[in-house]
């Protein structure tokens, strides 16, 4: 694990308005941080976790084979390119990030490392980094060489961890990889949301969510956003995979 | 060629890793020579049952209970927090209407489930105070609060989202869930102010009415 300094995280949907007190008091001293939170410095896996890191985690770990996991924890879908409970096989190489994993074995291997994973203030911090610069998600490049990557089809090889740049901090392929789980994903909460269960009646939330960006120029955040909020504790995905984090110094 | 190199390799990490464990199943031996009776277990949990978790939560007496206690009768459940002013009312509202539309017999066989996502503020105390506040009788409503980590957990097994706003309040979903006695989730009432008709359908059928 490598130390990402703390700093300021400004979350995508800035917290409710309702209470106009609220508001001014949430607008920081740059006048650009409402909502912005604290992130203290914490340590974040260098890499991915590798289908050669996850191979030793269900070696020790049977109820985490993908003969035996509880369909409560995972989809049908976990683990799926591996040829065998122990055996990652030529789909899935040793090197490359291991994916069809859910968030709860992601969670489970990480305290199996005595880690966790990180939140998505803590992502998202350690993500702003460009190879040069620790705040890059003002740097029209930087942004569209992840858009770039979001609009390529998966491979069905993936490369393997280290193979796309490795940030100021000493953090590689947090993007252009793998999309990562986060401990938090399910604090993404969309307003009007399809499913209905929140949103429409905006006014009756406890701190409803409000609907302005911090930063609309920063078009790949939505997107990570929008696809946190789709996920699914259970699910599994063919370009999703995760690393770990631990509390900083 | 290549398949054979990985093949090696993920045999030769498996045989690693083993090792140790073997020797710890090993030194663990000496204490099973013992013979003490197996402790009597539970049933093994179904497939999707949420009572896996294992996670530990303390009811609004102070006693600490893992969520698995809830085990053996259907549950209607929601998660909210106590000081919530706006939609945690109607929510525990649309609970009330639910419990209102089952006959007085049914009510013994049904467990109604508060969980909160404020492990900071919604002490057992707290609980004890809105169990009176909201007039939530003692046989049937089960108040619990628990450590943030239960609480992620819990909420990301029933597809709650859930966000603390960093000034006390927290975004969530409004969703009551309907487990069956094994804690399989089996209905999800989305949204406030919903008829109760569909889930009371539901809960007559698990309590084989």
């Amino acid at each position: 694990m490598v130390a990402v300094p703390g700093g300021r995280d400004t979350p995508l949907y800035k917290p409710s308005e309702l209470n106009p007190a609220r508001g001014a008091d949430a607008v920081g001293a740059d006048g650009a941080g409402a909502g912005a939170v604290e992130v203290p410095a914490f340590y974040l896996d260098r890499f991915a976790v590798t289908n050669a890191d996850y191979l030793a985690f269900v070696a020790a770990n049977s109820q985490w084979r993908r003969s035996n996991v509880a369909g409560l924890f995972a989809d049908t879908g976990y683990l799926r390119a591996w040829e065998n409970d122990l055996l990652p096989g030529p789909l899935a190489p040793p090197q490359s990030p291991v994916v069809h994993v859910s968030w709860f074995s992601a969670r489970a291997y990480c305290k199996w490392r005595g880690a966790r994973l990180p939140t998505t203030a803590q992502w998202e911090l350690a993500a702003a980094a460009s190879e040069t610069s620790a705040d890059a998600r003002q740097d029209p490049a930087f942004l569209q060489r992840i858009l770039n990557w979001y609009g390529q089809p998966a491979p069905e090889l993936l490369s393997p961890v280290g193979s796309v740049y490795r940030n100021l901090w000493g953090v590689h392929d947090l993007h252009g990889l793998v999309w990562e789980w986060v401990l938090d994903f399910n604090s993404a909460l969309v307003t009007g949301e399809s499913r209905g269960d929140m949103g429409l009646e905006r006014r009756l939330f406890c701190a409803a969510g409000a609907i302005d960006a911090a930063n609309a120029d920063d078009y790949a955040a939505f997107m990570r956003f929008a696809f946190r909020s789709s996920l699914d504790a259970r699910y599994t995905a063919s370009s999703l995979g995760f690393r770990c984090a631990l509390t900083g110094p | 060629m290549k398949r054979r190199v990985l093949a090696r390799f993920a045999a030769f990490a498996a045989t690693a890793l083993l090792l140790p464990g073997l020797l710890l199943a090993h030194g663990s031996a000496h204490r099973g020579s013992e013979e003490l009776p197996p402790a009597p277990r539970p049933a093994a949990f179904a497939d999707h049952s949420i009572y896996q978790l294992g996670s530990l939560w303390w009811n609004d007496r102070g006693a600490q209970q893992p969520l698995s206690a809830l085990r053996g009768r259907p549950v209607v459940l929601a998660m909210l927090y106590t000081s919530c002013e706006n939609t945690c009312p109607v929510l525990v509202e649309d609970m009330k209407r639910i419990e209102r539309a089952l006959a007085p017999a049914e009510l013994r066989g049904v467990t109604f489930a508060l969980f909160s996502y404020d492990p900071a503020r919604d002490t057992p105390a707290a609980l004890a105070a809105y169990r009176l506040k909201r007039n939530l009788p003692d046989d049937g409503w089960r108040l619990f609060t628990g450590d943030a980590d239960a609480v992620l957990e819990l909420a990301a097994v029933l597809g709650v989202k859930y966000k603390p706003d960093g000034y006390g309040d927290f975004q969530h979903s409004n969703l009551i869930t309907v487990l069956d006695a094994e804690g399989v989730v089996r209905h999800q009432q989305v949204g406030l102010n919903a008829p109760a008709a569909e889930t009371a359908a539901l809960l007559h059928t698990l309590l084989g009415r």
